[in-house]
Parts: structure tokens; C-alpha cells; sequence
């Protein structure tokens, strides 16, 4: 634990595959760091049109971020979209049409 | 605690008045079933139903007061906390499986995730099951109007059709294929329960619960047998109950494989907004990158750890998830699934470093200043 801030150490959550074997295939090692840079960067073009920011903070939590510069520190990603709803001010929805259209429009 | 034997433990859930207690009464009078310890929790501040069961009273713990599901999920923390140590101590008689009976109201999903998550359960428990009891004569109307009985039969690894001597045989079997209909992988059973010998019914429940939990690859092997899904058909949709809840079933399947990483955003993100919505769900997963397929299961917030399996069961490739839900559209959920899954590909060359927030460097986290200047290098980046 931090002494600082009470961060408790991570925890497997059940997205995780790094620390799994089973997720490892033909030698392909899945590295812890490079999962959550890979987790930080989806759910960054997921809340970009919400105007938040997600970063990786100390390799065991997340910190959400709004336009305001309010910030959120949360450890797994139940607790991402809980934040999200709180510092966007309206629910983040993966069914919402114009969410998708703007994430298809942003990979083109 | 990998040397302690794991308990089996049976979570006995059904709308008021479908017969739980009684089914109670035939488990633990069951010579087999005798050496378990029972948790029953009443609604209302005065508990009656464990005077009506017929147990050792120090292997049983009574919860009043509340739901066992919501209000009362430290007490059941609590309860199995005291039960171990007493049974450590050799205070009570070892018991070889625990009961816990919720009230008629409750929605056992909470409490299976108390079980998941709470350490001495994680430790000293098997995954729960779940019966739930399901009367024949009133269940139309129950499942119409309340929701929690839908969630009690979406939750249920085993039904048990009671009060069938009450209803024609052509009612029975319509409240059956309602139940298949509502949760397609349960085992469904009748019983009218008047036999204390135990009728087909319910020795068939007792056997279930005797035999080992079903591997997933099992389950899911069963699932496309018992509900005829027309997977070359690519998706199917199937009303499920009442229209009062516009409950339903639906099947969406993904030719290309699936970003594990994606997946992970994806439907933690849909649990998170529309779990109260999604009873129950399931899935065979192609994962990119994998040899074989991942099976996972969810009921409305929770998830459970996904499994493994040694290989694809037939032919086809593809990823299929099965639905049962309260009112979403399948084409919003196969399009939802399909943007976040080709998200990753997008998102390939991404610098690594590019979302990591320093951790030795000073910032705040709701107005504290935070700084953790003894973080590694590697972390601090």
C-alpha cells in the first residue's frame, strides 16, 4: 500500500491477461506494461468525445481527467466508467449511435 | 489454504411462496445432504422460516432483518466468517457444504458476487450454485410482474418446477419452455414436493448437486443442443418472458477475431451502463492470437473469470455471444462490439509511453497533492 495516498496494490481483474499463461500463445508473452498502455490508449479514443483523458498512473491505477482539470484516481476499469460518468457529467453509453459513428469516423 | 478442501455451496433462491423452504426441508433431511450448514435469510424484522426447518440449530444461522442480496451482504460475510471459525475450533460439527436459502425478493447476482469476491469464500468455496424454485401454477403473472423473479430463473444453474400436481400437465410444460426460454443453460426439474422420499424431480436436483460443477466447455456444448441456435443463421432473437419486461434472448456472432483488450473495455463498459438490463450472458470467444477459444460468463455487473478451453468444440470459428436481456437491440450490440473491437487495430502504433502519467512526479488526486517519490524507475518512466 502507498502510504501516501492508501493505493492499494493491484489486483488481477478479469480483463487482465498479462500473469495469465493461458493468454500466452506460439511464445507470445503478454507484458503487463504494454497491456495497460494498450487498455490507457482504448479507453482515451472511447472518452475523447466526452472531452476526458485517461492515464496509466504508477502502473496500478488509472487518474481520469476532464477539460476542467478535475481528476479521479480509480484501479481497474469498473471503476474508469464510474468516474467517467462522474466527471463527463452524462453516462458514457457503448450503445450510443453518434459515440460510434464519431469511433468509426475517428479510425478512418 | 491450497490443502483445504473447497466446500460445495448452493445458493436456494425462488419468489415468495414457490416452495424454497420445503426443498430446503427435503435437502437437509436427505442423508446426503444431512452435513450441511444453512444460512436462511427472512424478510422482515422477525424470522419464521427456520422454525420450519428441520435442521441442527448449530449449523444453522438465521439473517433477519433484510435481504440477504443487498442490505445484508456483510452479514453473510460475517456469518461464514463465524461458521469456519467455529467449525475450526471444533465447536460445531464439520459440515461438508453450505445452504444459503434468500428471501422470495431477492436477486441473487449481488450475492454471488459476494461469494466471488469475498477472500474466505474465494478461498474455502467452490463457485456457488444456483436453484431456484419456480411455482407452476403462478409463475406467468409472477414473471410479468416482477423483475426479480426473471432474475432469480436468468441466475439459476438448476430449476425446480414445484406445485406441478396443482396445473395440467400442458401448463407444466409451458412454464418449462418459459423457463428455457428465460436462461437456456439450466437444468430444468419438476417437483411437487409432497414426497419426502424425493419424487424424479427431485432426486434429478439432487443429483446435480452431487455431480461436480459443469465445466464450461461442457455448458457450452450443452447451450446450442438445448435451444436450438441457428448459428449459420448468425443470429437469432427469442422472446424470453412477459412483455411487461420485454425480456428476450439474442445470439450476435463476429467472423474476426477479437481483441482481448478491446473486448475487456467493451463490455465492462456495457455492464457497467446496462447491467440491470443484462440478465445473464455468455460466450465462446475467438481471441486474437489464441489457438482455442475463451468462454466467459456475466449476469447483469458481474463477470466471471473467463475459461480456458483445450479447443474449439466444432467447426465454426467464430465468436457468439448469447443475450438474455430486458430491451436492448441486437444490431446496436453486434455494431457496439464490432467499432471497439476494430478500435485496437487503430490504435497499433501508439506510443507506449504516450498515456502514462509519471509516477514520481507530483500532481494532484481530488485536491491531495500526491507523490510517490520512491516508485521504481520503471514505473516512473
Amino acid at each position: 500500500m502507498c502510504g501516501l495516498c492508501g493505493a492499494l496494490g493491484s489486483s488481477q481483474y478479469w480483463t487482465d491477461a498479462a500473469g495469465r499463461p493461458e493468454f500466452e500463445a506460439a511464445g507470445r508473452k503478454v507484458v503487463r506494461r504494454n497491456e495497460r498502455s494498450q487498455r490507457v490508449a482504448l479507453v482515451n479514443a472511447v472518452l475523447r468525445p466526452y472531452r476526458l483523458t485517461v492515464h496509466d498512473w504508477g502502473g496500478n491505477s488509472f487518474v481520469l481527467q476532464n477539460v476542467l482539470g478535475k481528476k479521479q484516481n480509480v484501479y481497474n476499469l469498473a471503476g474508469v466508467w464510474a468516474a467517467a460518468d462522474e466527471l463527463a457529467g452524462r453516462p458514457v453509453d457503448p450503445l450510443n449511435e453518434p459515440l460510434l459513428d464519431e469511433l468509426e469516423q475517428a479510425r478512418k | 489454504m491450497s490443502d483445504v478442501q473447497r466446500l460445495p455451496v448452493v445458493i436456494l433462491t425462488g419468489f415468495l411462496g414457490s416452495g424454497k423452504t420445503t426443498l430446503l426441508n427435503r435437502l437437509v433431511g436427505h442423508a446426503d445432504f444431512r452435513d450441511s450448514a444453512v444460512l436462511i435469510n427472512e424478510f422482515g424484522e422477525i424470522g419464521l422460516d427456520h422454525h420450519l426447518v428441520m435442521h441442527s440449530a448449530d449449523r444453522l444461522v438465521v439473517l433477519a432483518g433484510g435481504c440477504v442480496c443487498c442490505a445484508m451482504r456483510e452479514d453473510v460475510e460475517g456469518a461464514l466468517r463465524e461458521l469456519f471459525d467455529r467449525r475450526d475450533r471444533g465447536q460445531i460439527p464439520a459440515f461438508e457444504r453450505i445452504i444459503i436459502e434468500t428471501t422470495g425478493l431477492a436477486d441473487p447476482v449481488p450475492l454471488l458476487l459476494t461469494l466471488q469476491t469475498f477472500g474466505l469464500a474465494r478461498s474455502r468455496l467452490q463457485p456457488a450454485r444456483v436453484i431456484t424454485t419456480v411455482d407452476a401454477a403462478l409463475n406467468a403473472r409472477t414473471v410479468e410482474a416482477f423483475t426479480e423473479a426473471l432474475r432469480q430463473i436468468a441466475a439459476a444453474d438448476v430449476v425446480l418446477i414445484t406445485k406441478t400436481d396443482r396445473v395440467e400437465d400442458s401448463t407444466a410444460a409451458m412454464v418449462r419452455e418459459r423457463v428455457k426460454a428465460i436462461n437456456p443453460w439450466c437444468r430444468v426439474a419438476e417437483s411437487n414436493l409432497t414426497s419426502s422420499q424425493g419424487d424424479a424431480g427431485l432426486r434429478e436436483v439432487f443429483a446435480s448437486l452431487q455431480a461436480q460443477s459443469a465445466r464450461p466447455q461442457a455448458v457450452w456444448q450443452r447451450n446450442p443442443r438445448g435451444h436450438r441456435i441457428d448459428w449459420a443463421a448468425g443470429r437469432y432473437t427469442k422472446p424470453a418472458a412477459g412483455a411487461g419486461h420485454q425480456a428476450r434472448s439474442f445470439s450476435i456472432s463476429l467472423e474476426e477475431a477479437i481483441d482481448w483488450g478491446s473486448f475487456g473495455v467493451w463490455l465492462t463498459l456495457l455492464l457497467h451502463r446496462h447491467g440491470e438490463r443484462v440478465l445473464r450472458v455468455k460466450g465462446i470467444v475467438n481471441v486474437a492470437g489464441l489457438t482455442a477459444p475463451v468462454v466467459f460468463h456475466a449476469a447483469q455487473h458481474m463477470v466471471h473469470p473467463p475459461e480456458h478451453l483445450q479447443s474449439w468444440p466444432c467447426e465454426d470459428r467464430r465468436s457468439h455471444i448469447v443475450f438474455i436481456v430486458l430491451g436492448l437491440e441486437p444490431d446496436l450490440v453486434l455494431r457496439s462490439l464490432t467499432v471497439f473491437n476494430r478500435l485496437a487495430a487503430g490504435l497499433a502504433g501508439a506510443s507506449a509511453k504516450r498515456g502514462v502519467m509519471p509516477a514520481g512526479a507530483g500532481g494532484t488526486v481530488a485536491g491531495r497533492p500526491i507523490r510517490r517519490p520512491t516508485a521504481p524507475s520503471w514505473i516512473r518512466g
